[in-house]
């Protein structure tokens, strides 16, 4: 069954439908959600936060053609919630590569790779939300204002800063070695 | 290579490494919690006709069976005279003799009311709304009707928006003659929707979009407070959603 049978369905309050639908987008949900908070249980909270919006007010959404996108913004807006009110405690863990990097260029990716996340977790949920959007869903900057329901240049301006900081993580990994190698 | 080009890579690489997988129990938890998670239901936007109305319907409903009465008395015979049609409410214009006319086409957001019925009022409030946010409309985008996108059709009727200017009749009841507006009504007001305030509020540019402020929703309070903001076509044909409130339309298109 195609989505927009399904959205169409789930808007008249079909919960089967509803239910497929759940299956058929919740993944990709929740794949943007764990990287955008960087955290399973926040994610998984987002998610489903998400998914019980998008139920209750599908209704409202005039144009079931717009759904997907509609959906991608209802969930940055759960994961907005979930990032600003459960400030748990968490670890600062991350799995290791499972292949030690055999040459110095792979050995410098997953460093990068590394002071990259760190950066990222510095940002704030709406810097990280349009990094996400952009460099995981590929999404253009006008295609990102449209999702959220923010002007273009409030976008660039977020992506600027965004790149910006981890630029400034991957320099501050840069100095201590050069200050090394000038030794 | 440039530290940008770098940044990039690296944060690519950790949204590919990231593998994630919805699991079951957050599906099976929103599946099980929907029977008590209640829809929001648009509500349709028919306004509750309010007392005058009532009577002017059934003023309405009298004259109607006057003038037809009259005309199937005073039919000669032959099979070639028009009928009658519905007269409108009571107004200085109409009388209860007025001639008849002839039904509106059936192009919905196009068609048009039998002469002399009202236009929709504009909705008074107690107090000016607050100045809204942005600049006002320029000249060439007050007066314009669009079509919404979807169409919302009702038989004859659609919802019609229209930009209007500050000092319009509309407008001024809402920010006392500081902003520009928009109404979003149902045309032609007729047969339905008689005396419905439908949607109005601010219509504002922000940068270079237009930004429609649901005000006023007396039929759908959920609604009100809302806004959108709509791309303006270069030859302002087409407004292109870009924060669509689920409240509003994706689109506007104009007559």
């Amino acid at each position: 069954m195609e989505l927009l049978d399904l959205v169409t369905r789930a808007q008249s309050g079909d919960e089967q439908a509803f239910a497929s639908l759940a299956v058929a987008v919740g993944g990709r949900l929740h794949a943007v959600s764990k990287r955008i908070l960087r955290d399973a249980d926040l994610a998984e909270d987002a998610t489903q936060q998400a998914l019980l919006t998008i139920w209750r007010q599908l209704p409202r959404l005039r144009d079931p053609h717009r759904f997907e996108a509609w959906a991608y913004r209802v969930l940055v807006r759960a994961c907005y919630a979930e990032g600003r009110t459960k400030r748990r405690w968490a670890p600062n863990l991350h799995a290791l590569a499972d292949v030690i990097p055999a040459d110095a260029d792979a050995f410098a990716a997953v460093r990068d790779r590394d002071q990259v996340e760190r950066g990222f977790r510095q940002l704030s949920v709406e810097h990280r939300a349009v990094l996400v959007l952009r460099y995981y869903l590929d999404l253009s900057p006008d295609e990102i204002a449209e999702t959220l329901g923010i002007p273009a240049g409030t976008i660039r301006s977020r992506l600027f800063y965004g790149m910006q900081s981890l630029r400034a993580a991957l320099d501050a990994d840069e100095r201590p070695r050069a200050r090394e190698a000038v030794r | 290579m440039t530290t940008d080009r770098r940044a990039e890579i690296a944060l690519r690489a950790l949204f590919e490494n990231d593998l994630t997988e919805l699991p079951d129990r957050v599906l099976d938890a929103v599946v099980a919690e929907l029977p008590a998670t209640p829809q929001q239901r648009r509500l349709p936007r028919l306004a509750k006709p309010w007392n005058g109305m009532r009577l002017a319907v059934a003023t309405i409903a009298i004259v109607i069976a006057v003038v037809l009465g009259a005309g199937f008395l005073s039919r000669p015979t032959g099979p070639s005279q028009p009928s009658a049609s519905p007269s409108p409410p009571a107004s200085p214009a109409a009388t209860a003799t007025s001639s008849p006319s002839s039904l509106p086409s059936p192009a919905p957001g196009y068609a048009s009311a039998p002469p002399g019925w009202p236009t929709p009022e504009p909705y008074l409030l107690e107090s000016p709304l607050p100045d809204p946010a942005g600049s006002p409309l320029p000249g060439d985008l007050i007066g314009r009707q669009y079509n919404t996108d979807p169409l919302n059709p009702q038989g004859i009727q659609a919802e019609v928006l229209t930009l209007r200017a500050a000092d319009d009749p509309h407008c001024v009841p809402l920010f006392a003659g500081r902003s520009t507006c928009f109404t979003i009504l149902w045309t032609p007001n007729y047969p339905k929707h008689i005396q419905d305030y439908a949607v109005r509020g601010s219509a504002r540019l922000v940068g270079e979009d237009l930004v429609l402020a649901w005000d006023v929703v007396p039929n759908d309070p959920e609604c009100q407070g809302t806004s959108s903001t709509y791309a303006i076509s270069a030859d302002r044909s087409t407004l292109t959603g870009i924060d669509v409130d689920p409240c509003s339309y994706g689109g506007f298109v104009e007559h």
